[in-house]
């Protein structure tokens, strides 16, 4: 299958400053759900940033790579090429459905922008009420406030706002994280329906595993600005085989232990003070001397110079 | 709460205060040295006898309190009082002056929103050195009185280059009619609601630019530009909408500042309104307008706050 969002050797960097992500390659397939999975300030948001061509702060840019859409680098277009697919083509969702809410319009305003940036301005309250119809919401919500919302049907309303216009891929920054865990199932589950049935491409960011071990078909695990390991997902969670993604199981797996997840010593590191060879290796049980002086490459879908073929 | 039980609540409070202010105006002014016959007569050498019948036509033998209650009496019945300075009541001469002083303000308010508002998002959006320079002049400007600038205004433009007149809201040989009557009233107004407008202006634009710099850095614009807004939209959409309630209430609580600026303004450039009615009424020692003056001023600024009360929760239905 042809990927319909491809992420190839992205480098993302501080203008004047540290690179947060260093050669990422990713391909999210039409219909299906990608995981990315990884620690705080591994580099998660700014690679979903940089496919939205949108970042937080003016001094953050992409410094190298290609990111394909459809066949077309999205790199090169101009600044009103991109500001025309967002939305209409890569729709985002993010992390805290009530920050990323305006609190003073109501549901339906939001999602009506959507379709008003792209022009289309007719027949608005049906579009909405379709919209709202998508993610399981009453035609009633379009009037409500965001502080008149439950955390979960705030996450749909962003849910139908990014997914009105009917994209080709969504990217859905850690859409769970911020609401509790029996609302969270209702949300993935519409990520999962409209992947299915619209042949949307998902790609998702999370720190769950089991988010992941639920709903992707492949699962791409980042640390520290890096690609450590990619695999389909019943393969990783057979036999990962970075030690950092076993690391990162094991933490969770471990059903007698009520470890909370990523138990393992020590953080990311920053992204100033990177550490030279492989960034895991100042956590690394298996470390020997190659590792701290060169990078191992990417290899059958593991960036490790210990790793058994 | 219902807006309109808030708003009638706030109205009632609103009555004790201004009682309050009616008193302590009355005991200020009573407190002043002179009175309405003492400027009357002036230097003239007049009799003691005939002082002292003036003192009781005016009732001013009477102690302080019956004065007082007298003087509320009146008001209760919506009775300001006769002027003896200019020989009317004092609701006629009021009255006529209130026309004048609603068109200055009213100006000088609407120039000072629209391009504050204006030039605080152009700030906000542009940063850069158009962000300093509208940051310092907004901080320039504030740091000037309305007189002084009035007079230096008058300086350059009516003493200095002769383009527009200094004194007065309209020719002393009248009004003409029409369209160039409206033309010629335009160039009466423009220096006085100029000076007036400046601090307020720069006030606008200050709060403006503030707010529009952390609604532009939120969240929701993030994710409205991930949707596809462009930076037009997302101004005039979010940025505006979320700082209006925060400029409406710069704007609605200094309405005392536009107001106090308006008597040195109509003082400065012969504006005929109530404020330089109140300039002339403290020279003549002349009570009942003062007081009726000042009062209006107090009830002004009153329902300005409570107007903007209203407003902000209008806009933000998460005030509760
Ligand atoms: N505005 C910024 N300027 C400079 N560096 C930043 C900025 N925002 C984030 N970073 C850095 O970029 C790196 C990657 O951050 P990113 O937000 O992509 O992490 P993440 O994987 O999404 O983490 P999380 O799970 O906490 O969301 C981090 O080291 C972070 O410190
Ligand atoms: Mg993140």
């Amino acid at each position: 299958m042809t990927a319909v969002l491809d992420i190839d050797a992205l480098h993302v960097a501080v203008a004047g400053g540290p690179t947060l992500v260093d050669g990422i390659s990713l391909k999210v397939t039409a219909g299906q759900t990608l995981g990315l999975v990884g620690e705080s300030g591994s580099g998660k948001s700014m690679t979903a940033y940089a496919v939205l061509g949108l970042f937080p702060a003016p001094a953050i840019r992409v410094t190298g790579g290609a990111i394909r859409l459809a066949g077309t680098d999205l790199l090169g277009l101009p600044a009103d090429a991109r500001r025309r697919l967002r939305g209409r083509q890569i729709g985002m969702v993010f992390q805290d459905p009530s920050s990323f809410l305006d609190p003073l319009l109501t549901a339906g305003r939001h999602i009506a922008e959507a379709f008003r940036a792209h022009g289309i301005t007719t027949n608005m309250p049906s579009r909405v009420q379709a919209a709202l119809a998508r993610v399981d919401l009453p035609a009633s919500a379009a009037a409500r406030f965001p502080h008149e919302l439950s955390g979960g049907q705030r996450q749909r309303v962003l849910i139908a706002a990014a997914l009105a216009l009917d994209p080709a891929v969504l990217i859905a920054d850690e859409p769970t994280t911020a609401l509790d865990v029996t609302v969270q199932a209702g949300i993935l589950e519409v990520l999962r329906r409209e992947a299915s049935a619209r042949g949307l491409g998902v790609l998702l960011i999370t720190h769950d595993l089991g988010v992941v071990a639920e709903n992707c078909a492949d699962v791409a695990v980042m640390y520290a600005g890096r690609i450590v390991e990619q695999a389909e997902v019943r393969r990783l969670f057979r036999a990962p085989r970075h030690p950092y993604t076993q690391g990162l199981l094991a933490s969770v797996l471990d059903p007698g232990r009520d470890a909370p997840p990523f138990a393992m010593p020590g953080g990311v590191p920053p992204a100033h003070a990177m550490p030279t060879g492989c960034r895991f290796h100042p956590r690394c049980p298996l470390v020997v001397a190659q590792c701290r002086t060169t990078a191992p490459p990417m290899r059958d879908g593991v960036a490790c110079w210990r790793a058994e073929a | 709460m219902s807006l309109l039980s808030y708003t009638l609540r706030r109205l009632l409070h609103a009555i004790p205060l201004l009682l309050a202010v009616a008193v302590l105006n009355f005991c200020l002014i009573a407190a002043a040295p002179g009175d309405p016959v003492t400027a009357l007569i002036g230097d003239f050498p007049a009799p003691a006898e005939y002082v002292a019948k003036m003192r009781q036509d005016y009732g001013l033998d009477q102690p302080l309190p019956v004065r007082l209650g007298r003087y509320l009496q009146h008001l209760a019945s919506l009775d300001l009082g006769y002027s003896f300075a200019n020989r009317m009541p004092v609701s006629t001469l009021v009255a006529a002056r209130l026309g004048a002083t609603l068109k200055l303000t009213g100006t000088a308010l609407a120039v000072a929103a629209v391009l504050g508002v204006a030039l605080g998002l152009l700030a906000a959006r542009l940063g850069g050195w158009v962000d300093r320079l509208v940051r310092f002049g907004a901080t320039l400007s504030y740091a000037m009185p309305e007189f002084w600038l009035g007079q230096l205004l008058i300086l350059a433009f009516a003493i200095g280059l002769g383009w527009l007149p200094s004194q007065g809201a309209a020719p002393l040989r009248g009004a003409a009619a029409g369209w160039a009557g409206f033309v010629e009233g335009l160039r009466y107004l423009l220096l006085p609601a100029s000076a007036l407008a400046l601090r307020y202006l720069a006030l606008i634009a200050r709060i403006t630019r503030a707010r529009a710099v952390e609604v532009l850095r939120a969240d929701y614009v993030l994710a409205a530009r991930a949707r596809g807004a462009s930076e037009t939209r997302v101004l005039l959409d979010h940025v505006l909408r979320n700082a209006a309630p925060s400029v409406i209430t710069v704007i609605g609580y200094n309405a005392g500042l536009l107001l106090a600026g308006s008597a040195l303004t109509e003082t400065v450039f012969g504006w005929p309104g109530i404020g330089r009615l109140l300039f002339d009424s403290i020279a003549a020692r002349d009570t009942p307008t003062m007081l009726a003056i000042l009062l209006m001023v107090s009830a002004s600024v009153v329902i300005a706050n409570l107007l903007t009360d209203v407003l902000h929760r209008l806009l933000d239905r998460r005030v509760a």
